[in-house]
Parts: structure tokens; sequence; C-alpha cells
């Protein structure tokens, strides 16, 4: 701390400049928001040299990724003049929103289809014109039925359900297109049931989420804390001194943000609401102590020096143990964890910073406060019964939370991994109600892109590749979760059963080089492409999965990894995988495994930053205790409840040992500092009604602040939230129950009076 | 009269341009066949950049069904996979078309229903509406306006704005026309859709004229689709006009027996 006296003295010295000081650089950083930066799709999460990021990227650039637009018509059926014809005029439609390829418009109004009739071939589209009579309703229906490549994948087999699928160019503006479709779902709604949905939908969704988020959340956020330091303080300087530090310490935040160039993405989203509740408790801690000694001192400078002095060490260590822990999210391979733990870190720092300097320097400008600090009676009382119970049953508590532990480590290992996008929104929510409608209708909406190399010039259209490609898709439709798969050899099979009729044959060569050249006849460039590659070398087959679990996801891939040399005896031919459930498969296997590692890092940072402060090991484990306990409650209690391991969760850990350890600090600078005036057992219940106090006001300013993430739009932020609180509420009766126990008992068992 | 004088000296001065109509009918005149045969190779290109690239031969026929249709043989030579896969398409004034598919892989032809305009043609960029108006430009369907000269790719050319007459059944709004002065051959098309977007634009170049019949083809055209950024190029060689074409080569037993 002594390094640091000089600089902090200016704060009560020379108040005046101080503040005129912070008001300049807050001018400065508050520029920055005008830089900030949302990012809200998950591209680039994954580092550019991870294997499963380089198949994504190689099959991408093999056979192009466009964004789609689904549009479905659910109906009580699909087949009736009205319906069909807003089939076609949805299409219509679809084709002047901008950004949308015109010609990529994929719907029953423009799909070719090649069908078998008794004078040829009938090679038009399915609703060229509206069916006249039953007869051409029936022979549409038929049409639908015999195309295995639209049944299922465009209409339901119930008949109830229709998509209009639409590509967009690259470089579209979400916005523009979220607009246009819904205004269209809105006009074309009634009595059918149209919904919207797809990538370039929901990523808006989320884009439009967290602006409403971030404006609900901050308001919410502050007016908490006033009510907060309010109940605690009970005056006026006690509210507005630490919403002014709390203000400030989000703008330099948040401005920092901006000209670093970090954007505002889902996990980021909850910085401003975890600035609020840690610079809160800075706040906290330092106003208890400046009342507390109000009555000792005559002049502001005089109080605000020996306010810093009591309790300036703390902060400083809980404000370098929270950006410590926010650091080590930089052990994930996660962009956006990355950038939590780059923001995290340096805001706290800013925080500390700001609550060490701006409180001081107000103080000192102030008289100080006359009267003695407010003390909650029912507070006191409530933390002299934890105290005394905590001393009188020490090994009923071991007892109980040697059993607590242990029925928590045994429900870590059902925790479920990954983020399921759709299940970011809450279950009313159009776009996942969409999603859903379609998996359970049509073949799923998820899909896995298996791209299959022959190794060889046109080796897709040679008979034995044929042969074992299509032993391969019916090896993967052997899965229940896999709804439908797509590739060329469908089209060769479509077209093979409409100019022979069924036949269990498989094509030779030259017949499958002439159907796929029949198909590019009628198909468009972008429909050709995204079946086989220029050189005909390689092939892509499309899995739709009506699961959207990421663990099933992950199964089996690993199971195609495991039995695709079957398939393919030469062994020689590699698989490459892409589609949208790559990326959440690579992401949860990097949350799973920079989880482990962040763990062991955040507990290891923060105990050799006890042990630098304390030097002491027994003191150093001890400030652990607490925290640890409650990591492992509520991982424990995440696998009860079954919230999933994502993005937002992974956060979980660097947040409770960062913020958490603050409690731990507090608590055993406090209990040492009384322990060289006073018994064992009176520095115990002094410290725990005392410290104790300011630590009650913190852990519930954390709650508060935690709490407002439960507002939000998306479930894992909302999880986060409350989860983060509870842990808190944790923490907190952990420290308060834990240590008057523990110091107790060492206290009794140790022949001298001083531990440690 | 110095009015008089002026007047005099501006339609003098001024040089003469033939009207739309008899341009239309030039070109018509420039691009009508007894018959042809030649081999086209066209490659479809994405707006990715992916090429696929086909070979063919082509017959045409004028046919005795009306003024300026035409019996169309196409058949793939290139690459060999594919070779003698074929199309014949016999066209009929104000009448379907009807066609017929044969794959070597069936040892027989299928008949297929009649492609509409906006078909694509082969899986290319240009269309069945597009064809038909290459083949013989429907000058009774469409009105004109002469709007100017202008110099496409080095050749002076009437720039000419075609609207459909009320009734048509086309895919496109209008068309801009630049056609040769010297050939009277298409050197330029724009196309619009009916709210007048720009969708597509096709030019031809390296013209030159074809056998001693005073005939000219362009030897490479392209067709550019604005809207989703795909691009067909046709390159063609050996061509032969009014050179003799066996009727019977348009027949679905020709097509199985040869």
């Amino acid at each position: 701390m002594h390094i640091f006296q000089p600089l902090l003295r200016l704060s009560y010295t020379r108040p005046k400049t101080t503040l005129l000081a912070l008001f300049a650089i807050t001018l400065l950083m508050a520029g920055g928001l005008n830089q900030l930066e949302t990012r809200n799709s998950f591209d680039g999460e994954l580092p550019a040299d991870d294997p499963i990021n380089q198949g994504i990227e190689a099959a991408k650039a093999t056979f192009g990724e466009r964004s789609i637009v689904l549009i479905g018509l659910e109906t009580g059926s699909v087949y009736s003049p009205e319906a069909a014809q807003k089939i076609i005029d949805i299409s219509n439609e679809l084709a002047k929103v901008p950004h949308v390829l015109s010609d990529e418009i994929v719907s029953l109004a423009t799909l070719s289809n090649v069908s078998h009739r008794d004078w040829g071939l009938e090679t038009g589209g399915f609703l060229d014109e509206l069916p006249a009579d039953e007869a051409a309703w029936q022979q549409l229906k038929a049409d639908v039925a015999g195309n295995a490549m639209v049944l299922d994948r465009l209409v339901s087999a119930d008949e109830s359900l229709t998509v209009i699928a639409a590509a967009l160019e690259e470089g579209f503006e979400g916005g523009t297109v979220y607009d246009a479709v819904s205004e269209l779902a809105d006009h074309y709604a009634g009595p059918e049931r149209i919904h919207i949905t797809g990538a370039p939908i929901l990523v808006e969704d989320v884009q439009r989420g967290i602006s409403g988020d971030s404006r609900r959340f901050i308001p919410i956020a502050i007016v908490l804390i006033f009510i907060g330091f309010y109940i605690s303080f009970r005056r006026l300087p006690g509210v507005l001194l630490p919403v002014g530090m709390v203000i400030m310490s989000i703008l330099w935040t948040m401005g920092f943000m901006g000209y670093a160039g970090l954007p505002v993405t889902v996990v980021s989203n909850a910085l401003p609401v975890i600035m609020v509740a840690v610079a809160s408790s800075y706040a906290i801690h330092f106003m208890n102590a400046y009342y507390r000694l109000a009555d000792q001192h005559s002049t502001g400078p005089a109080l605000a020096e020996a306010t810093l002095q009591k309790i300036g060490l703390p902060i400083l260590i809980t404000g370098l143990t929270s950006a410590l822990g926010s650091a080590s999210l930089l052990i994930f391979k996660i962009t956006s964890l990355r950038e939590f733990g780059i923001i995290g870190s340096v805001g706290f720092l800013l925080a500390t910073v700001i609550c060490l300097t701006f409180l001081p320097a107000v103080c000192a400008l102030l008289k100080p406060p006359a009267g003695k600090a407010y003390q909650s009676a029912g507070l006191q009382r409530f933390l002299r019964s934890l105290t005394q119970m905590a001393q009188g049953h020490r090994r009923a508590i071991t007892v109980a939370y040697l059993l607590l532990i242990a029925g928590a480590v045994y429900f870590i290992g059902q925790v479920k991994i990954g983020d399921d996008y759709l299940k970011f929104f809450p279950k009313s929510h159009q776009g996942r109600v969409a999603a859903e409608t379609f998996n359970d209708k049509l073949s799923g909406v998820r899909t896995m892109d298996i791209v299959v190399d022959a190794t060889a010039y046109g080796g897709i259209k040679d008979e034995a590749f044929f042969r074992n490609l299509n032993g391969f898709q019916d090896y993967l439709m052997d899965y229940e979760e896999v709804g439908h798969t797509y590739s060329y050899r469908d089209v060769v099979h479509h077209l093979s059963t409409n100019l022979n009729g069924e036949t269990d044959a498989l094509p030779g060569s030259s017949e499958i080089a002439q159907y796929l050249m029949l198909h590019e006849m009628s198909a468009t460039p972008g429909e050709v492409f995204a079946l086989r590659s220029e050189d005909d070398n390689q092939a892509r087959i499309q899995v739709f999965l009506k699961s959207s679990d990421p663990e099933v996801h992950q199964a089996l891939y690993e199971d195609i990894q495991r039995d695709a040399a079957r398939f393919f005896p030469e062994g020689n031919t590699p698989l490459t995988f892409g589609g949208d459930v790559m990326h959440r498969i690579a992401l949860g296997t990097y949350i799973v495994e920079g989880k482990v590692q962040n763990i062991i890092l955040a507990l290891l940072i923060v105990f050799l930053s006890c042990l630098i402060i304390f030097r002491s090991l027994p003191k150093s484990l001890m400030a652990l205790l607490p925290i640890t306990v409650s990591l492992l409650m509520v991982f424990g209690l995440m696998g009860v409840i079954g919230i999933r391991l994502g993005i937002s969760t992974a956060l979980l850990t660097a947040m409770i040992v960062g913020i958490g350890v603050d409690f731990a600090v507090h608590y055993l600078v406090g209990y040492f500092r009384d322990r060289e005036e006073m018994p064992a057992d009176e520095a115990i219940t002094h410290n725990s009604l005392h410290t104790g106090q300011a630590i009650a006001y913190d852990a519930a300013s954390n709650i508060a602040g935690f709490s407002v993430l439960s507002f939000s739009g998306f479930l894992p932020v909302q999880h986060f939230g409350w989860l983060l609180a509870l842990s808190m509420l944790l923490i907190f009766l952990n420290t308060m129950v834990l240590y008057p126990a523990l110091l107790t008992q060492k206290e009794r068992q140790l022949a001298t009076p001083e531990f440690a | 009269m110095i009015l008089a004088f002026t007047l005099i000296v501006t339609l003098f001065s001024a040089p003469l341009l033939p009207d739309a109509a008899a341009i239309m009918e030039a070109h018509r005149q420039a691009t009508a066949v007894q018959d042809l045969t030649g081999q086209l190779t066209y490659t479809n290109i994405s707006k990715s950049g992916r090429k696929q690239t086909r070979t063919l031969q082509q017959y045409i026929l004028r046919t005795d069904k009306g003024d300026y249709t035409y019996n169309l043989l196409l058949e793939f030579t290139d690459p060999q996979d594919v070779a003698g896969t074929a199309t014949l398409t016999i066209q009929q004034e104000r009448k379907d078309d009807e066609q017929w598919l044969y794959l070597p892989a069936l040892r027989m032809s299928k008949r297929i229903s009649p492609s509409k305009k906006s078909d694509r043609f082969m899986g290319t960029e240009i269309t069945y509406e597009d064809l038909s108006g290459h083949l013989s430009e429907p000058i009774d369907d469409y009105q004109y306006t002469l709007l100017g000269e202008e110099t496409i790719n080095g050749r002076s050319a009437y720039k000419l704005e075609a609207l459909p007459r009320e009734g048509l059944r086309t895919q496109y709004g209008k068309r801009l026309l630049w056609i040769d002065q010297a050939t009277h051959l298409m050197v330029q098309t724009r196309f619009y859709g009916h709210k007048g977007e720009h969708l597509k634009t096709y030019t031809a170049t390296d013209i030159r004229p074809v056998g001693s019949g005073g005939h000219h083809r362009a030897h490479q055209i392209k067709m550019e689709n604005v809207q989703t950024g795909n691009t067909t190029k046709v390159q063609y060689s050996g061509f032969a006009i009014n050179a003799g074409v066996d009727a019977a080569m348009f027949s679905t037993t020709w097509m199985e027996t040869r």
C-alpha cells in the first residue's frame, strides 16, 4: 500500500485538483462510447488454427455458404388455393426484399421438378400455376410425395407446413432484412400462421435483445444500488458518492472497450451490471469505514486519510484479486470469453482506482458526519446468532459441509456442456417457436455438412465412389436424430427413378454423369455447386438434425469419424465437417477444456495473490475456502437443475473467485487486525459483527446487481445472473459460517494464542 | 428567311438515322438463316468464381411451320462421360415448343414438357426467351424506339429501347438493345425487370464473317446476371451457315439410332 500512498495522499490533500483530473478523464473515456461496436454472431469465436474451424472454412471455400432466411406457412393443409396462392405471393414478394438473391428462393412456387408422366417427363415447377381441379391437386400432392428432396424438407408429411427459403447476398444488412421479412410475415399472417427464422433472423434477434438488455439493465441496477446504499447508510452522501463512483466506473470501462475495439457481445453485455455490483461493493467498504471513523476526526481531510488507512489496503487487494480472477479467462480459446477477461480486469482495476481517489477526494471536501454510524439491529442479531451457531456446532457444521460437498461433486458430473443457440431465447420467442416447429414437422433446421473427397478429378461420378457414399448416407439416416440427408446421390436417385422407375440397382458411372448433366440443365449454378465441387472431386452431404442438443451433435460427430472408414475402405478418403452445429461442437470442446484450466488458474492466481499479501500459507489457503466450497455447490446445482455450461455460464468461475474472494480478504484482514487487540473469541465476534456487516451489505449489493441480469432476454444471461447472485449469497454464508467455526477450532487447538 | 435557312442547315447537317423498325428488320434479316451448324463451348461461372465448362454441337434448321421458327438439335461432346446426351427442340409459331431429351445411358429419348420462357437454357444464365430472341428477334411483339448511337466495344451501334406490347407474357419490362451498324447483329442488350430493375447484360464480341454468303456471327458472347453475380460465357467455332443440314436429324429416331 505504501508505494501508492504518495499518489493516494493527493486525493485528500488536493481534493479539488483530484476531482478535476477525474472529471477530465471521465470526459475523455466517455468519448470511447461512440466507438463501441456490437458483435452478434459466433463467427470468429474459434481460433484460426482449430482443426474444426479449418474444416468449416475449407467446406465454405469449396461449397460456399449462404445465409438463409426461412419463412414457414403453417395451416390446415398447404394444398388449398388460399395457401398455395400465399406460397406464390410470398415467394414473389421475398424476391423484392433488399439483399435477397432473387433467383435463390426455394419454395414450391420456385422449385423445378422432374417427374414421370405417361407421355414422358414433366420438368416444370410444382406451382407454375394453381391447380385447376381435384385431379391437378392430387397430381401436385403425388409430385411432392414422390420427391424425397421436397417431402419433409419443404413440405411436412402431414401437409400442414411448408417453407420458403431465401438466400441473402454477402454483406447484407441484417436489420433491413429483418424488418422487411417481419413486415411480409405480418402482411400474410391469418388465418395461416407465418413463422420466420434462420440464422440472419435469430442473429438480429440477439442484436436487438442485446440493445434492449443494455437499455433495461443499467437504470434498474443503478436504482437498486440507490436503494441498497440508502438502506446501508441512511445518509445522502452515502448514496450519492457510491452511485457517482459506479457511474464513472461504467463510463471508464465501456469507454476503454470502445477505444480498444472490444465489442459488446452476448457475453460482455453483462458487464455494466457486473461493474455496478463490483464497484458498489468497493464503495460499500469505503463508506462503511468512513462512517465508523467519523466520530474520531474533526476535519474532512483527516477523516478521509483515516478511512484510506483503514480500508485502502483491503480494497486494493480485492481490486487486484478480482482483476486477476477475471484475467484467468484469458486461458479460454474462445474469443468473447478472452475479451471479457480483458474487459473485466481493466474494469475492476479502474473501479479500484476511482474508489481510492474519487471517494476520499469528495469526503475530504465534506464536513465529517455527525452522530453514530447506522447499524441495522436485525442484521446485527442475525450475524451474532450465525457466529454463535458456527462456533458452537463445529462438528455438525463440518459433517454438513462434507455431505454437501460430496453431493455437489456427484452432480457436477451431470452438468451438460455447450450452448444451444435456439435456447438463448425464451420458449415463447417467435424465432424459437418457428425453429421448433420446423424441427417437429420437417427434417430439422440444424445442419452438419460432410464433405467427402473422391481425391480424383471427376471422382464423384465413379460408380464405386457413388456406392460407398450411398451406403454412408444410409448409415447416417439410421440415426434417430438425423432427420434427412441430402447430396448429389439424392438428385441421381430421383432422376433415375423418374426415368427408369423404382429400382434397387445403383447407376453406373456414365448414368451418374448424365443424370448430373440433366440436373445442371434445370438447376441454378448455386444449387449445383452446393452439392459438387468445381472439379467433381468432392461431394457435400447436408445432414439435417432434429435434435438441437450440442452433446447429441458431438456424439454423432464422434461416431461418424469412427465409422467413416467402413464406407470408404480405401482409407484415403478424408471427411471434412462444416455447418452450423460444428461451431457449437468446437465451442463446447473449448468450454470444457478451458473451464477446468480456468478453475485451476483462477484459484491459483488468487492463492498466490493472498500468499503475497498475507505472507502465510494457512491464511492463503483459508482465503480460498469459502469460494471453493461455493463453486462446488453452484456447479452441483447446475447439474441438479439442468443448466448448461455454455459461453455465459463459463464466466461463473472467474467471477465467483475474483469477486467472492473479496469477502474472505475483508473478513481475514479484519480478524487479524482485531486479534492484535483482543482475545480470539472476542475478535471473531467483533469482526463478524463489524466487518460482517460491511460484507453483508457488499453481498446484498452484489446479489441485487446480479439479479438484474435475470431480466435479460437471453436465457444463458438470465441463468448467469441468478447463479452469480446465488453464488454471492453462498460465499457470504460460507464465509460467515466457516471462518468462525474454523478459527475457533484452530485457536483452541493451538497452544499459543497467535494463529499462523 | 433566317428561320428557313436555319432549318435547312439543321436538316442537312444532322446524320440521317434509319427508323427503329428498319433497324430491327435489318437485324432480323442478319440473324435469319436456313440452317446453321457449329460448335459451342459454354462456361457457367458462379459469383464466387467457380466454373463449369461444357461443349456441344448445335444443328439449327428453319422449319416450315412459321416464318422464323427453327428446329434445334444440341448434342454434348465434352466432357466425355456426357458425350451423346442431346436435346431436340421443335419450335412452333404461337404454340408450345416440343422437346425431347436423349440420354445415352438410357438408349432412348424421352419427351419432356415444353420449357417456359423464363427457364434457364442448359443451366446457363440464358433463358429460353433469350435464346428465342437470339435466333430471331420477335419484332412484332415489341415496340422499338431509337435512342441514338453509341460505340460498344469499338463498334458503332444504334441504341434502341424495346418495350413489350400490351398482353405479351415476358420476363422483361424493358430491354435496351445496341445493334451493330455494320453487321446489324446485336452487340449488347440490357434486360430490365417489370419494376425497372437491371437484371442481366448480354454482350457479343469477336464478330467475324462466316462463309461466303455475307453472314457474320459473334464468336464470343457473355451473359452477366447482375442480380446474382453469375455469368455464362459462350465461345463459338466452326460455324457453317446455309451449308445444308439433313432434316432427318431432327427426330427422336436419329438421336436413338445414330
